[in-house]
């Protein structure tokens, strides 16, 4: 399910950077290095993907010792032609509304 | 794993979050673990914890915490014009003490309120129900004369029990499922309108509770045909505090009609009427006590240790 507005820059570049690599799980916080986002943006943007089934989650099953496993992500497929028509999409000429629906 | 200050932050927030979310809150606390500079540390710590606390949900929850703690604000500053000290701090203990168990409601071992629609329904009717209860007791108390406390611990243990059996009751740990809760909070209702039925066909109100008891006994039989042990204590609670609460209305605002006559013979109608109205909810505070022993039945039933 898909929304009609155009997601904010910040999901954009979200999307983009999975997109690149649509096989490979991520993980947050090299994902935030990449797209230049703080954690308190980038994980709300990865709650609302996961919430409309753009995006899976999964938790890592083989951490090295001493560290908790991390939890990754990836495009789902519905997440790839999304991404893929957000990025044929023309930019809007104003930015859209940053946080057009909550969370939670 | 690395408990410093962005650690312990990161943890602290996630306990905010909804059960549903929680997973969120563990994932970020498993990047921040593989970060190992204290100013990235740091950063990434305050982001996540922004990123949780800014949630609606969360804003939502902080909310259920404070206003408790408001109310008790309020409630010391209002109890200023109760004379006595020893009641000025009874009423200010018994609010406090409810809002304790409230509070209990939201982070602690009676909670939180289950995801469903039936439980936060539920949950809403038993606050409802007490919450009248206990603001006309502590008007009662705040107007008598005299330092004695009237009545402050037995209002509070009653009222206490009854909130945090409700809560236990509709908690996402809860036994109780959807259906029972609702077929419950039905029946209950249906005795309590049962009641008033009777009362409004054959007035006046009955001067002791043995209608009420009886009609709660026939809902709780009813509800525990159709919805299990859960769903018949469910009922018992609510019909008792529902005709309580009905009792208590219709003592200060039911006509004349509905009123017995409670009071000695000898003083003219209207003192009589008037002396009636004072007298009519104490018999039915035996439905208080039969109550409270159904809600801490309801308490143990629907606690998890024993769901097998």
């Amino acid at each position: 399910m898909t929304r009609n507005r155009r997601p904010s820059p910040q999901t954009v570049a979200v999307l983009t950077a999975l997109a690149a690599e649509p096989s490979a799980w991520r993980y947050g916080y090299e994902l935030g290095q990449e797209v230049d986002l703080k954690a308190g943006s980038l994980y709300p943007i990865l709650m609302r993907l996961c919430d409309r089934g753009l995006l899976d989650a999964a938790w890592e099953t083989d951490p090295p010792p001493g560290r908790p496993p991390r939890h990754l992500y990836r495009l789902t497929d519905g997440g790839r032609q999304f991404a893929e028509e957000v990025a044929l999409a023309p930019e809007p000429a104003r930015p859209a509304p940053l946080r057009p629906r909550s969370a939670w | 794993m690395n408990r410093d200050a962005p650690a312990w932050a990161l943890a602290a927030a996630t306990r905010l979050l909804p059960a549903g979310r929680r997973d969120w809150g563990t994932a970020m606390s498993a990047e921040l673990a593989g970060i190992d500079l204290r100013p990235d540390r740091r950063r990434f710590a305050a982001g996540c914890v922004a990123a949780i606390v800014t949630r609606p949900g969360v804003l939502l929850r902080a909310g259920y915490l404070l206003a408790p703690i408001a109310l008790v604000a309020y409630v010391v500053r209002w109890s200023a014009t109760i004379g006595e000290p020893p009641r000025r701090w009874g009423v200010v203990a018994l609010v406090a003490v409810l809002a304790l168990v409230v509070e209990l409601g939201v982070i602690g071992p009676l909670g939180p309120v289950g995801g469903g629609r039936a439980a936060r329904l539920v949950r809403t009717i038993g606050y409802v129900l007490v919450g009248v209860l206990a603001v006309e007791a502590v008007l009662f108390v705040a107007g008598r004369t005299g330092p004695d406390l009237g009545g402050v611990p037995v209002f509070g243990v009653m009222f206490a029990g009854y909130l945090a059996a409700g809560q236990a009751l509709t908690a996402q740990r809860s036994t109780a499922t959807p259906r029972a809760l609702l077929t419950g909070a039905a029946a209950g209702t249906a005795a309590a309108a049962a009641w008033a039925a009777v009362v409004l066909v054959a007035p006046p109100i009955p001067a002791g509770p043995l209608l009420a008891i009886v009609l709660i006994a026939a809902g709780m039989t009813i509800a525990g045909r159709l919805g299990g042990q859960v769903a018949a204590l469910g009922a018992g609670t609510t019909a008792a505090l529902l005709i309580l609460n009905l009792v208590t209305a219709a003592s200060v605002l039911a006509p004349d009609w509905l009123i017995p006559h409670l009071a000695p013979p000898a003083l003219a109608p209207a003192t009589q009427i008037a002396e009636s109205r004072i007298e009519l909810p104490d018999p039915y505070l035996w439905l208080l006590l039969l109550g409270w022993f159904v809600a801490l039945a309801q308490w143990a039933a629907s606690s998890p240790r024993r769901a097998r």
